[in-house]
């Protein structure tokens, strides 16, 4: 088992170094200019004195080669240089927003589990019957609605219309609220229905008719034999849910004007702002990796029948 | 009981401090009066003066220095500056606080270099406390109204500089202005107390909270909920949004026309080097159509280079007419055929115009593709090449296209400072203008406009330039642009200003 773990942290981190120079590559080779932002955002003609200059000042005249080096030993320490635009050290400030963030996503995915499951059991339960019609509709209606669509709608109603929450920022639990129904909203549905389904075929599994042949109580049935059983492909999905909620982050944050690492990052790429953009891709794929490390280790855990290997 | 009415004074007070809020896309930055992004210019504006200011009605006008004298040969302007005056932590505004700005701000020389007074520049000398004279390497005419400018020649507190200097940063924002930085929240807010020991009249409200809202639709929603009170500024809320909000209780400001939004031609390319061609689009395309479609009305159609408040700026032509039939004609006169589909040929080769654009600007997409429908109609393939933002900016510099998007300054530094840059063979004016023969003609005027004193020169000269781009139909003037802004019903005394960046807060008060 620890030989195991060992393995797939290793295979993580290179991973995470393949990342970095693709996420480094595809800034620098894209034919984009920084630069040329940069001065336009400043209000600075772009003289070709003012090229150079801010070339050399953005650390952009080094070789590639030499960019990379000097930025990837410098995340190692966890220090991503400064903004081209705000001129801040981006570590602190991402440290910053993502703890917002997290806060967000966290909430966001206590709310897909506290939904989804009730949703997606009690519907399979229910088989063709009018609450599992609901989540049905439910499911088809979340995986169709586009989320800033449904945060703009939340906002006119619970803010707007009924004044119960505020409308955007930072503060309280109650601003919370919103975003992160808003970016739940599509994995609450999926999870439903991916529940539901899981649900109905462990039901029809042959030791669930045994079962029930040895009189072992419904509830027992649902929740040790069914449930436990349905569980596997589950703890794939929520790996994956939760960077769908990182992402759905992306355009909720700007929506509610919540100071997330979402809205920090949609700045940076319109900037070109090109430390940033790497730190938040590299935060990201950091996420995902981590969580697939994660997900792989609690599979094998919860099923001895899954090898090591 | 001493103690006890100044308490109640306090509380007094604290009930009704008037604290405005207001919607802003970002965090103002650490405002250094001298550095540019992520410094934002309306702070900047709110916290440093400079020695004169830019009137409304297009006239310098004293701020930190009362009056000032230009030598006859134009090479020396004496500044004789306001006494009494304090920064805002009590440091006193003298000659040597100029005098340690001036060094900060030529310390990083390279930065401003893109503005001619840091190149006319010579040195500044201290006559006295309340008396400095800056000179001058050559005459350079728009002087006063490059120090009028929100950046870079405003003056930060010395003892607020690092090291005496300006280009690292700063200790903290310490101007003379009629507003106090007092604190920020990364991504959160901003926030800016009245300067109560300002030397001119005060502002109205105590504090203004500047809070960071990035999306213009929340902005109308936080507008609904009374989470903000007024917004203002260039794309602050939608163009929808701020006509819906005229029929309701809130308050709708538009200024006056700023800026220009202009298509570049360019006179160097293979197709658009065609003057009939020019003339033919500038007057195939319905301006009153995009002002109504696209802008809903708030910003009107531009048939010159500038809109007529601007100083010199007005030319004694007629504007081309919209007449898309005269149009194709010209250009069937002039050697196009009319194919089977409806477009126009010649040599078997289809009437084609790329036009660059940023792709994530809506304002210029929607432009572009109305525009395109409306030359489709008489025979012309406009492509629309929708480029990202360093591609554009590439495109201009290098000028690999055929028409593109372009944009006048607004005051200041109009006409003159916008034209002085049709000579940077990096600006995209200068590349449309390239393959015009009077090319030369208009930078030689262009250069001999900023080392006159002469007024009158200096008009015709500019005329003289501005009449051959009308004449050459190098231009397709657009809309003149506008300044929005909406207001809570709480509040009163909120106006737009001529200058694109600046935010009148001074005269804002609560509704008693």
């Amino acid at each position: 088992m620890a030989k195991f773990i060992i393995k797939r942290i290793l295979y993580a981190i290179l991973c995470l170094f393949l990342a970095s120079i693709f996420i480094f590559l595809l800034l620098r080779l894209n034919g984009t200019d920084a630069v040329l932002n940069y001065l336009y955002v400043s209000g600075i003609a772009p003289t070709d004195e003012a090229i150079n200059n801010a070339r050399i000042m953005l650390g952009l005249n080094e070789s590639i080669y030499s960019q990379y080096i000097k930025w990837i030993s410098g995340a190692l320490r966890f220090d991503f240089g400064y903004s081209y635009f705000t001129n801040r050290a981006i570590g602190p400030d991402l440290f910053e927003y993502l703890i917002n963030t997290l806060k967000l996503t966290s909430f966001a995915f206590l709310l897909t589990l506290a939904i989804s499951f009730p949703f997606g059991i009690l519907s399979a339960i229910y088989k063709n019957r009018f609450f599992d019609y609901f989540v049905r509709a439910f499911s088809f209606l979340g995986v169709s609605t586009p989320n800033f669509w449904l945060g703009l709608l939340f906002i006119l109603f619970f803010s707007v219309k009924l004044g119960w929450l505020p409308p955007f920022g930072i503060g309280g639990f109650s601003h919370i609220i919103m975003p992160a129904l808003a970016i739940s909203f599509m994995s609450i549905a999926i999870n439903a229905r991916f529940i539901r389904v899981n649900f109905l075929e462990s039901s029809n599994e042959r030791y669930i008719t045994y079962a029930k042949m040895r009189r072992v109580s419904k509830s027992k049935i649902y929740i040790k034999h069914i449930l436990t059983n349905s569980l596997l492909p589950l703890i794939t999905a929520f790996g994956m849910h939760i960077g769908e909620l990182f992402g759905g982050a992306l355009v909720i944050e700007n929506i509610f004007a919540y100071p997330g690492v979402g809205r920090y990052a949609v700045g940076a790429i319109y900037n070109s702002d090109y430390p940033v953009i790497q730190a938040f891709i590299l935060m990201m794929c950091f996420v995902f990796i981590l969580i697939n490390l994660i997900t792989d280790i609690v599979y094998v855990i919860i099923d001895p029948r899954i090898k090591y290997e | 009981m001493k103690k006890v009415l100044v308490l109640l004074n306090l509380i007094f007070a604290l009930l009704n401090a008037s604290e405005l809020k207001f919607a802003t896309q970002k965090n103002v930055g650490e405002l250094n009066p001298h550095l540019y992004s992520p410094n934002e210019m309306f702070a900047q504006n709110m916290v440093y003066e400079g020695f004169v200011a830019y009137s409304e009605d297009n006239k310098i006008i004293p701020a930190l220095a009362t009056s000032w004298d230009i030598s006859k040969d134009g090479l020396v302007y004496t500044f004789y500056l306001r006494k009494g005056v304090k920064f805002s932590n009590g440091e006193d505004f003298n000659a040597n606080a100029v005098k340690a700005n001036f060094d900060a701000i030529f310390a990083n020389k390279q930065r401003h270099i893109s503005f001619a007074l840091v190149r006319a520049f010579d040195r500044l000398e201290v006559v006295d406390d309340y008396t400095v004279k800056i000179h001058l390497k050559h005459i350079y005419e728009p002087t006063l109204r490059e120090l009028s400018l929100i950046r870079p020649f405003r003056f930060i507190a010395p003892s607020a500089m690092i090291d005496g200097n300006t280009k690292d940063g700063i200790k903290a924002a310490i101007g003379t202005g009629k507003w106090i930085f007092v604190d920020t929240k990364l991504g959160v807010y901003d926030k800016f107390k009245k300067n109560e020991n300002y030397w001119g009249e005060k502002a109205k409200v105590d504090d203004i909270l500047c809070k960071v809202i990035p999306d213009p639709s929340t902005r109308v929603i936080a507008l609904k909920t009374g989470e903000i009170d007024y917004v203002y500024g260039m794309g602050a809320i939608g163009l929808e949004d701020f006509v819906n909000f005229k029929d309701t209780e809130f308050k709708t400001i538009i200024s006056e026309p700023l800026s220009t939004v202009l298509i570049a031609l360019n006179t160097g390319a293979n197709v658009t080097k065609d003057i009939k061609l020019r003339k033919a689009l500038n007057m195939a395309i319905d301006k009153d159509a995009i002002s109504k479609y696209v802008f809903y009305g708030t910003q009107k159609r531009a048939d010159f280079f500038y809109p007529e408040n601007v100083p010199n700026g007005k030319i004694d032509r007629k504007a081309y007419e919209y007449n898309p039939k005269k149009a194709q004609k010209m250009l069937i006169d002039n050697g196009y055929k009319l194919g089977k589909d409806k477009m126009l040929y010649k040599d078997n080769k289809p009437l084609e115009i790329r036009l660059s654009f940023i792709g994530t600007n809506a304002e210029h997409k929607a432009i572009a593709e109305v525009m395109q429908s409306q030359l489709r109609q008489i025979g012309i393939n406009l492509i629309l090449n929708a480029d990202e933002s360093t591609i554009f900016y590439k495109r201009q510099r290098t000028g690999e296209f055929d028409m593109t998007f372009n944009e006048t300054w607004g005051a200041p530094y109009e006409p003159e400072i916008f034209m002085a840059s049709m000579i940077a063979p990096s600006h995209a004016d200068y590349m449309a203008q390239k393959g015009l023969k009077q090319k030369a003609l208009i930078d030689s005027n262009i250069e001999k406009i900023a080392q006159t004193m002469d007024n009158e020169e200096k008009i015709k000269l500019a005329k003289e330039i501005l009449t051959i781009l009308h004449d050459e139909a190098v231009y397709i003037p657009i809309v003149y642009t506008t300044n929005k802004g909406v207001a809570s019903p709480k509040i009163k005394g909120y106006k737009s200003s001529i200058l694109k960046y600046a935010i009148p807060f001074d005269d804002i008060e609560f509704e008693k």
